[in-house]
């Protein structure tokens, strides 16, 4: 039985969205529309297809955002073995899911109308007006690039964004790999998005339990491998898992979805990490076995 | 260590540019670095705001400018901030991420001023006393990763 809830995904192609779609879809949850943001990455930054030419620019889309996730899973199968055991301590089935992520994967299989927009990027003026004119009135953003506050300021409109850091202790970038080295566990929060960075009024936060993945030496892939492994599955999944049974399952409401405001006095705004620092961090994420 | 802290912080305070106030509605780096030099540790809240400036600029932009605006705007076309300044910059991070050596890294802080210093030491290669700066973040990185059980 699948329960239609007043969400439109805003979908970045790429392991983000699909794994809230996957998750949704089993916790029997449908949006009530998908905008799917389309770019061609031959064409230059305002140029638009239509079309046949949109599917194009769809496929094409598909195969570079996919890129890495689709070379992980085809070239590091101990590497996947060992997140699937590692993410089954925090979320149900993981290896389903990111079955479901990438194998047949289609955004219109999920009962929800999919509106395809040929965009430049969140700044285009198209895709603004695209969501004005869909009448969405909550969105659940799904990276990809910064929120321009002229999206942000629609009249009615909420954003959520999902957050792998403990808010509002940890802010910024990287910050799932800077949890790990600084508290010693994954965070995750969900907040309503403001023009700044993570500091709108949250919906749910908390603290997880340690993830560590253990890899043989023989089978640990360089740290570019791993950091992108990071970004492909477990940093979606655990998002997906938060929002959709933290805060869409219980909710009765979504017009209130009760949200409360941060304490700006606190918390530390992380940047990405140098090459040293992430190399630790991703070497207490995957200890040796 | 073959230089210690204390005499790195010294020799590169005392290459800080004279009359680096900053001036009406601009923000000078040298003023900042100058401050932040004989300031110690930012303690959290105002504090730390031109700290994390100077973080943000180093990570997000890889450099410094001379000179910004009331709110650090980056601008492209503005000078760059001299060695001697991003030496001092480097130097302030440092001074703010020796609580990841001693376990006092409560919020993550020290790691994070820690972060943007490597990040400064690798993107400046004419950096003033780099040998010396690098060997400091260098100890600071291996006393922090042995706080946390962990290994170069």
């Amino acid at each position: 039985m699948s329960r239609q809830i007043p969400l439109t995904v805003l979908a970045w192609e790429g392991p983000q969205a699909r794994a809230y779609l996957a998750r949704m879809k089993r916790a029997g949850l449908t949006p009530e529309r998908i905008i799917l943001m389309i770019k061609d990455p031959r064409s230059g930054p305002l140029a638009k297809v239509t079309g046949r030419g949109l599917a194009k620019a769809e496929k094409a889309q598909e195969r570079a955002h996919n890129f890495h996730p689709h070379r992980t899973r085809a070239g590091n199968r101990e590497l996947m073995t060992a997140i699937t055991n590692g993410l089954a301590r925090q979320l149900d089935d993981p290896a389903g899911l990111i079955a479901e992520m990438f194998d047949s994967f289609s955004y219109d299989d999920f009962g929800a109308p999919v509106e395809r927009v040929a965009v430049s990027g969140y700044r285009d003026p198209a895709l603004r007006e695209a969501i004005a004119a869909s009448g969405a009135q909550l969105l659940l953003f799904t990276g990809g690039g910064i929120m321009p506050a002229e999206i942000l300021e629609l009249p009615g409109l909420r954003v959520i964004h999902v957050h792998t850091g403990f808010l509002p202790d940890v802010r910024g970038a990287d910050v799932l790999l800077w949890s790990l080295m600084v508290r010693g566990r994954p965070g995750v929060s969900a907040f309503l998005m403001t023009p700044r960075l993570d500091d709108g009024d949250l919906l749910g936060a908390t603290e997880l339990p340690p993830l560590a993945i253990p890899l043989a030496a023989a089978d640990r892939p360089d740290d570019d491998t791993l950091y992108r492994s990071l970004f492909s599955f477990i940093d979606p999944l655990i998002r997906a898992e938060f929002v959709v049974s933290q805060v869409f399952e219980p909710a009765s409401d979504f017009e209130a979805l009760p949200s409360t405001p941060q304490d700006l006095n606190v918390g530390v705004t992380f940047h990405f990490m140098a090459p040293q620092l992430r190399s630790a961090a991703l070497a207490q994420l995957f200890p040796a076995a | 260590m073959t230089t210690a802290p204390a005499e790195i912080t010294a020799q590169i305070a005392a290459l800080q540019p004279a009359a680096a106030d900053s001036r009406e509605g601009q923000v000078s780096s040298a003023a900042v670095v100058a401050a932040r030099l004989t300031a110690g540790i930012a303690a959290p809240g105002e504090q730390r705001d031109d700290v994390n400036e100077l973080c943000r600029q180093i990570d997000v932009f890889k450099r410094l400018q001379a000179d910004y605006s009331a709110d650090w705007k980056p601008n492209k076309e503005a000078p760059l901030a001299a060695p001697e300044v991003v030496a001092g910059a480097t130097c302030a991070l440092l001074i703010n991420a020796e609580p990841a050596a001693t376990g006092n890294d409560v919020d993550g802080w020290a790691l994070k001023c820690l972060n943007s210093a490597l990040k400064a030491i690798e993107q400046n290669e004419q950096l003033p006393l780099r040998a010396e700066l690098s060997e400091w973040a260098q100890q600071l990185f291996a006393a922090a990763l042995a706080q946390r059980g962990g290994t170069p």
